[in-house]
């Protein structure tokens, strides 16, 4: 029994982090070979003979989907086919965990692994099946900020090869594809405020800049208390006195700007508050 | 997030089930890998490496497989 690890075992901790994130994240294309005698080490390992067919590498999980349909002559449903292809590269998150103890605490008994931690290396997802397996490329990009979150302002953040899968994120938040191709002083600012993912909305007026979004919109400021402004902005004939509030998030440097009721900023912010039981004004700095 | 119950060994959020010819269930490969680590390690150290390896893989990665896994099943479902 390992009672604890020693300093020298934990200060290799960030070499698995980085190891299988590099595994994890990569945008290699698969390599048959390695991927085909890895996948059939996966199903020895799992006590299973080696499938007598391997197929791949397709560009997606829709691409191996689309010929695991075809091979099988089969109408069954996609959603349980897709629910049966596995993760391979992207594993890495549980791999790294027992790539650790195999080979920091030589731990017998994680060979049964082997086979799944070659066929991370060597391609994207698969599917093993009795007899046939099928496996996939990685994506071909996958782009992050600084922070390691999903990101790209000039195109998608995920992409797949064969361009049925392209994901649009902007500092880790799924956007919509016109969210992030369409340049900033194209943007409606009406749009921004409209949007109701409060994530989404962060993420454009970042994008269109508070300063704009503003200057553009027929704006008064009605209160101000600390860092909140109650915001009175004309949206269109119909809403011609919308009330948002303007707030800054101190912890990522960003504004929001939030439909609300009231007159006041403190109303504005009860309003917030309204689903919280409160005998008194809500102090959000309190609550946080 | 893939669930997780300490001790109990890890649950995928996806695995093999499903298809008809499916030929083995991943999950129990990494569940029987878990009860192995779980026999032989500490449950502190175990925690350990899941909050310093693990959890530090899976927060980069983890948001890229699971939007991946939504699209392909948001287009199946169309």
């Amino acid at each position: 029994m390992i009672k604890s690890l020693t300093k020298e075992q934990q200060a290799k901790f960030q070499h698995y982090v980085d190891k299988w994130l590099a595994i994890g994240l990569s945008t290699e294309p698969a390599n048959p070979k390695k991927a085909k005698a890895a996948i059939r080490k996966a199903y020895e390992c799992a006590g299973m003979p080696a499938p007598g067919q391997i197929f791949g590498p397709f560009d997606c999980p829709l691409c191996s989907i689309k010929a695991e349909k075809e091979f099988f002559k089969t109408e069954e449903n996609e959603s349980s086919m897709l629910s049966a292809q596995v993760f391979g590269s992207m594993d890495a998150y549980w791999l790294a965990f027992y790539d650790f103890f195999r080979e920091e605490c030589q731990l017998e008994g994680l060979e049964q692994l082997d086979g799944l931690f070659e066929v991370s290396k060597h391609c994207g997802w698969w599917t093993p099946y009795k007899d046939v397996a099928f496996f996939q490329h990685r994506p071909s990009h996958v782009s992050f900020n600084a922070q390691k979150r999903l990101h790209c302002e000039t195109g998608p953040a995920i992409a797949y090869r064969c361009g049925h899968i392209e994901l649009y994120f902007l500092n880790g938040v799924r956007m919509k594809k016109e969210h992030v191709m369409t340049p900033a002083e194209k943007i409606n600012p009406k749009d921004v405020l409209r949007e109701q993912s409060v994530e989404v909305r962060r993420e454009l007026i970042r994008k269109v800049g508070i300063e704009r979004l503003l200057s553009e919109m027929k704006c008064k400021v009605l209160d101000t208390k600390g860092d909140y402004e109650l915001l009175d902005i004309y949206l269109s004939e119909e809403v011609s006195h919308a009330r948002y509030l303007k707030m800054t998030n101190p912890s990522i440097g960003t504004f929001h700007v939030e439909g609300v009721e009231g007159n006041t900023v403190q109303e504005a912010l009860n309003f917030r508050a309204k689903s919280i039981k409160l005998n008194e004004d809500w102090a959000p700095s309190v609550l946080t | 997030m893939v669930e997780r119950d300490g001790a109990e060994g890890p649950r995928l959020a996806k695995n093999s089930m499903g298809a008809k010819e499916k030929a083995f269930e991943i999950d129990e490969i990494f569940n029987r890998a878990f009860a192995i680590v779980n026999a032989k390690v500490e449950k502190g150290s175990v925690n350990k490496v899941l909050n310093g390896v693990t959890d530090k893989v899976l927060d980069v990665t983890w948001p890229f497989v699971s939007s991946c896994n939504d699209e392909a099943s948001s287009q199946l479902t169309e």
